[in-house]
Formats: structure tokens, C-alpha cells, sequence
């Protein structure tokens, strides 16, 4: 156990040729941490985790995962990372059981220990049933649940997965999200990078955005928010005199502005939730039965294209 | 590279000998296939039948009458009586015959005065048992040599007329051959040249069709997640290629026990065969490993794998030996290791040939191995090193 961020990264650069895939990215990663790094395809996410890795040298910059210096040459100091790829890298003609053997002998596990964390980690992602068939016959999602299992195998300090619910049913999806978060709430430090703002906004405490290989913001989901001037709509479905209650509305602190739009009333706030207990109050003082309220964060969507003039799935 | 990098490298090596010994179709065409050709081949050109030679004597004298003789007194051979060099191969052509040999005109005065003589020899190349012919016929004119040798030496140490000696010799050799079918000497398993060139064929097969595995573990990223772990980029080599030379080596020596076994081959002495199993497989390697880091896509290594080992296997001597090919031809096969491979056996099966005798043969592989060890390694080095 150490101190401080187990994961810590400082201006991490990478040059393909003329192209630039990493511009001085850094960031930390804190024990039960989930840190995600949101971004499109091709922004920079799976160089940026490989340098972490140790799978790709860095041109300039440092990783430090536990307290240890990592890069491409460092072999020991990788037993702190678990690191759960893209694709499923699993031999698709082997079970689950002895592909997760395999990957266990690499991080060095033997005899009774490999064995019952092998049973251990199958039961993290709920594939003890079907640990004895091969790979190749499971479907999308259990590929995929299998594919973190191996990232598991080390006990490691810090967990890196690579968009690991590209391509998976929505059920899959939650399952594998479900595991993410529990893994976080174990002490876990968790290096998440997706271009699904949703999955973002669910699982990371803090998240970075890159793009163009650069970190443009970091921080929660609410600073990132507020960092581009973000507001909440709040629509009130309600029946009576929608006009008093509107010109109501106005008057309460944080409200910046409500309409009558017909059958409800619609308010920009500061933070909608905050709002919520005065609206009740004031529709009750106007005599109008509040049928509904809807409140609207606005999301990363949002704050990427504020931030960066594009669409995330560009 | 420590004792833990080691066992990562055997964990890595037996996982992918576990994948390959998981598919049947391995088992077919590695073990079954050969196999079937071994004994096909054996089968409708060997086995039980006589190699049937045509022989014209231009020469009519008492030594071309011997040569004749003792071509016709082996087990194997049919000799038919030919009246001209242009029906010979004719006849071989239209496999009438499956070699012929011209006896020209003043054969037996040339030898006798000390001089030599070129006995004309054709075979259908395409034929497994041209092997055997050859065999056959270069026993023979060794053996009319030794004969001739002999008087000589009479005549010069004792003075004993020529034809008295040679007369002698000649009942010595009679004798010899006599005691020999009475001691019942096993003559060579019909399958005694489809035996070799399989093992070499196949070892080639495997290795280079192997090396779809190479390109599997690239493109399915487990490579790369290998190296995620505390695993070496040497153990994650290391891991990847002794599969290529455990499989080729294994095969080598399943066919060399099938053919012992089954087959009746004999493989003459056992510590050349082993060197020549182990540095043909080595070589195979290297050039499995090549192709899987050449190759984009497991289709792919193995689309070029086969056609490269049947090709290489044609050239080397695996289809008709490469002593009845022309000059060029020879020089081309020997550009590639099946032909020294099949050389060494050769030497070992039809000669009973020591481990010294294929000296070169052994050496040649081993450059071949080495360097393509090398290439392979370099290559998957580029491969497998972050970048």
C-alpha cells in the first residue's frame, strides 16, 4: 500500500511520425477511484492507457502506477496493473477456466492460489457456471465479462479498462457496469476510457476529456458542467393559472428564467434539484396542481461539444 | 532470462500447443493425411511389386552379360531385354518401363584395360521407386567395379591371368549373395523413400501452417496483453516459437515411428536421424516464424504455408529424388533445406550412411536452421517490442 494517487501520470506524450496521438496528457488516479476518459474514437484514449501500460514507450512524460515507475521496458512493475484490452484477448479455443490459468501463471500465480483465484475472479463476473466452456462459445457480453476477468487474476492496484462494453447487448452492458462499480467500491483505483457519455456519467467519479490527443477538462461530472456554463431545465406539467405561477417562479432564488408554455412551465436554474422543494410551494401558493417536473442536467454531450466545437461520436 | 521468465515462457508455449492439440483437423491432416500418402504412394508404387528396368546391351561382351546378370539377380528388379536406347525411353516415357539403362558398345574393354565407361541410366522422375533404381543400378556397377578391382590387383601382385581373376571375383560375389538370401537380408521397405520425404514434407507443413498461430495471438491482442503482465518480451518469444519446433519435431518423429513400425522402413543409424528430425525441424521453425510475421492474417500463413512446404518439398527431393533431375535442378533444390534434409535420409535409409557420412547434409541444415532462427527471431522481435 502507498500513499497518495495509485496511479499518477504527468505530461505523457506520444509522436507517430508527423502525427501527434498524445500531447502532455496527465492526470491521477486515486484508491476506489474511477477515473474515466471520455473522448471519440481516435482522440488519443488507447495510446494514452498503453504508455500507462507500459505497452507502448512514451516520448516524453512519466507513469508511476503504486508507487513504481512504469514503461516499456519495466516488467515486474506491472503486477500492480490489471489491464482489460479492447478486444478479447482470450484463446477462443480454450475455456474461460484455462485461459484465465494461463493469464494466472503470467502474473506469476501457481498451484492452490492460481486455483482459487481463478474461482474467485469467475465469480466476480458471474461465469462460474460456465467456466468450462471455451471461449468461442460464449456470447458478446460473457466474452467480455471473461475478458476483466483476466484483468483481475493480480489482485492489482490499479484496474485499466479499454471501452470494454463496445459491442455488447444492453444487459451485458449493465452487467459489466454493475462489476466495474463493485470492483470501485472494493478499493479498486479504476482507469475507465469509453466514448458513451452515459456509461461515463454513471461509473467515473472524475473524467478527463481528450481530444485531439489532449486533455481539454478534467474533473467531476458537475465541475466539468459548471466549467462551460452549464444550467438546468426544469419543466413543471401542471393545470390552473400556468401565467401567475410562472411569473412566480422568477421570483425564487437561482431561477434565472420561467415561461407559461401552454400546459407547463419551463425554468432554466442553476442546479434544478435544488429548486424543486420551493416550486412545489410556490405552485401551491398559486393554486396549480403540478401534475409532473421533469429536471435536465445537461450532459457531457453537451460539455464536449462546448469544449471542443464537435459531436463526441464524430 | 530468469528461472520466472522461463515459466512464463512455458505457460505461454503450452497454451498454444493446448489451442492446437484442441482442433481435430490438426490431427487429420498432420498425422492421418501423411499417412494416407505414405501408404498410397507406398501402396501403387511399391509395395510388392518389381521396379521393371530395360536394359540394351550395345556391348554383348561377357562384362555387359555380368552387369546384366547381377542387375536381374536382386528381389526388386524385373529385367526386360530392350533392343534399342530410342525404346528405352519410350518405354519410360509411356510407364511401360519404370527405368531403362543403355550398356554401350565397348563397355567391357574399356574396364578391362582400366579405363571407365558411362553406362546411360533413365528414370520417370515422377516415379517414388526411381530411387530404388538407382539404388539398384549403382549397386551393381559398384559391385562389377569391386569384381574388376580385384582381378587387376591379382594380376599385378600375384599374376594371376585377368580372366582368371575376374572369374574368382566374380564367384566370390555369387557366393556373397548366395549366403546373403540365405541369411534372408531384408531388402528396403517399399516405402523406404515416401517414408523420408513425408517426414520432411510434413515437417515443413506443420511448422509453416503453424504459424497461423503466430498471427492468431497478434491479431486477437493476446500478444499484447501478454506483455501487460510482469512477462518478458523474450518469454513472450520464447513462448511463441518452441510450439513451431516442439510440433515439427513431433511430427518428425510420429512419421519416423509410423514408418519404423508400419511400414518396415529401416531408418538406418538413429542418432543421424534424431539430428536430422531435430535441425530440419528447427529450420521449419524459423521459417514458420517468418511467415507469422509476415503473414496478416492466419487465412493467409496458412494459404502461403502449404503451397511453400509442397513447393519446397518438390524442389527438395520429397516428390522424385533429386539424383535423377539434371544439374540445375539439383542446384536449385539444394537452395532450400528439404533438399539437404532428404539427402541425409537418403544417405541413411538406401546407403546406411553413419552420422559422419551426411556430415555436410547436417551441416548445410544447420546453417539453414540458424539463419532462419535468426530471421524469424528479429522479425517477431519487431513484432512483439512496444513501439
Amino acid at each position: 500500500m502507498t500513499d497518495g494517487p495509485v496511479l499518477t501520470c504527468d505530461g505523457l506524450l506520444k509522436r507517430y511520425g508527423d502525427r501527434l496521438a498524445v500531447d502532455g496528457v496527465g492526470f491521477t488516479v486515486s484508491e476506489g477511484e474511477c477515473y474515466g476518459l471520455l473522448g471519440p474514437n481516435g482522440a488519443g484514449k488507447t495510446t494514452t492507457i498503453s504508455m500507462i501500460c507500459g505497452l507502448v514507450p512514451c516520448d516524453a512524460g512519466s507513469v508511476w502506477v503504486a508507487g513504481r515507475s512504469i514503461n516499456a521496458r519495466s516488467v515486474a512493475a506491472k503486477a500492480a496493473i490489471g489491464y482489460v484490452p479492447q478486444e478479447v484477448a482470450l484463446y477462443p479455443e480454450l475455456s474461460a477456466a484455462e485461459n484465465l490459468r494461463f493469464f494466472g501463471r503470467l502474473y506469476g500465480l501457481s498451484g492452490a492460489e492460481l486455483a482459487r483465484r481463478v474461482g474467485e475472479v469467475l465469480e466476480t463476473v458471474g461465469l462460474t457456471d460456465r467456466a468450462g466452456d471455451r471461449i468461442e462459445g460464449y456470447s458478446g457480453g460473457m466474452k467480455r465479462r471473461a475478458n476483466i476477468a483476466a484483468g483481475l487474476l493480480n489482485h492489482p492496484r490499479l484496474l485499466v479498462l479499454d471501452e470494454p462494453t463496445v459491442g455488447v447487448d444492453p444487459q451485458s452492458r449493465n452487467s459489466i457496469l454493475e462489476t466495474v462499480e463493485s470492483l470501485r467500491s472494493a478499493g479498486l483505483a479504476v482507469l475507465y476510457t469509453t466514448h458513451y457519455m452515459e456509461e461515463a456519467e454513471r461509473l467515473c467519479d472524475r473524467i478527463g476529456i481528450i481530444d485531439g490527443g489532449k486533455l481539454v477538462a478534467e474533473g467531476t461530472r458537475r465541475q466539468l458542467v459548471d466549467l462551460v456554463g452549464g444550467r438546468d431545465r426544469v419543466r413543471v406539467a401542471a393545470d390552473g393559472d400556468l401565467a401567475a405561477f410562472a411569473q412566480r417562479c422568477r421570483a425564487l432564488p437561482g431561477v434565472e428564467s420561467a415561461e407559461d408554455v401552454g400546459d407547463a412551465v419551463e425554468l432554466v436554474a442553476a442546479d434544478g434539484r435544488r429548486v424543486l422543494r420551493p416550486l412545489i410551494e410556490a405552485a401551491d401558493a398559486c393554486g396549480v396542481e403540478m401534475w409532473s417536473v421533469e429536471v435536465a442536467e445537461p450532459d457531457l454531450e453537451a460539455v464536449f461539444l462546448s469544449l471542443t466545437g464537435r459531436e463526441l461520436r464524430d | 532470462m530468469t528461472g520466472d521468465q522461463l515459466r512464463r515462457a512455458a505457460a505461454i508455449a503450452l497454451a498454444n500447443l493446448r489451442r492446437v492439440g484442441g482442433d481435430r483437423r490438426v490431427y487429420f491432416g498432420a498425422l492421418v493425411l501423411p499417412m494416407m500418402i505414405m501408404l498410397l504412394v507406398g501402396g501403387v508404387f511399391g509395395a510388392g511389386k518389381k521396379i521393371v528396368v530395360g536394359v540394351v546391351d550395345e556391348d554383348h561382351s561377357a562384362l555387359s552379360a555380368r552387369a546384366v546378370a547381377l542387375l536381374a539377380r536382386s528381389d526388386q528388379v524385373s529385367v526386360r531385354t530392350v533392343h534399342d536406347a530410342g525404346a528405352v525411353k519410350r518405354s519410360v516415357r509411356r510407364n511401360l518401363l519404370l527405368a531403362g539403362v543403355v550398356i554401350p558398345a565397348g563397355y567391357g574393354a574399356r574396364l578391362l584395360a582400366g579405363g571407365g565407361a558411362t553406362v546411360t541410366a533413365v528414370y520417370d522422375v515422377g516415379q517414388p521407386q526411381a530411387e530404388d533404381a538407382r539404388a539398384q543400378l549403382s549397386n551393381v556397377l559398384a559391385t562389377q567395379g569391386a569384381e574388376i578391382a580385384a582381378a587387376r590387383y591379382a594380376l599385378a601382385t600375384r599374376g594371376v591371368p585377368l580372366a582368371t581373376g575376374l572369374g574368382r571375383a566374380e564367384a566370390m560375389t555369387n557366393a556373397a549373395f548366395a549366403a546373403d538370401r540365405n541369411s534372408k537380408v531384408q531388402s528396403p521397405s517399399p516405402y523406404a523413400y515416401t517414408a523420408p520425404s513425408n517426414v520432411v514434407l510434413f515437417t515443413f507443413v506443420v511448422a509453416l501452417t503453424g504459424s497461423a498461430g503466430f498471427v492468431q495471438s497478434r491479431r486477437l491482442g493476446l500478444t499484447r496483453r501478454m506483455l501487460s503482465t510482469p512477462t518478458s518480451t523474450g518469454a513472450v518469444m520464447l513462448g511463441e516459437a518452441v510450439p513451431l519446433v516442439v510440433a515439427a519435431v513431433v511430427e518428425a518423429l510420429l512419421l519416423v515411428v509410423v514408418g519404423w513400425v508400419i511400414l518396415r522402413v529401416d531408418w538406418g543409424n538413429p542418432l543421424g536421424v534424431i539430428v536430422l528430425v531435430v535441425l530440419a525441424a528447427l529450420a521449419a521453425a524459423g521459417g514458420g516464424m517468418l511467415l507469422g510475421t509476415l503473414a496478416r492474417s492466419p487465412e493467409q500463413a496458412g494459404a502461403i504455408g502449404i503451397p511453400a512446404a509442397i513447393g519446397m518439398g518438390m524442389l527438395g527431393g520429397c516428390m522424385w529424388s533429386l539424383d535423377i533431375v539434371g544439374p540445375a535442378m539439383r542446384t536449385v533444390g539444394h537452395l532450400f533445406p528439404t533438399a539437404w534434409a532428404m539427402d541425409g535420409y537418403v544417405a541413411l535409409v538406401f546407403r546406411h550412411a553413419g552420422l559422419a557420412a551426411i556430415g555436410w547434409d547436417v551441416a548445410a541444415l544447420a546453417v539453414f536452421a540458424v539463419v532462419l532462427l535468426s530471421a524469424g527471431a528479429l522479425m517477431l522481435r519487431r513484432t512483439v517490442t512496444p513501439r
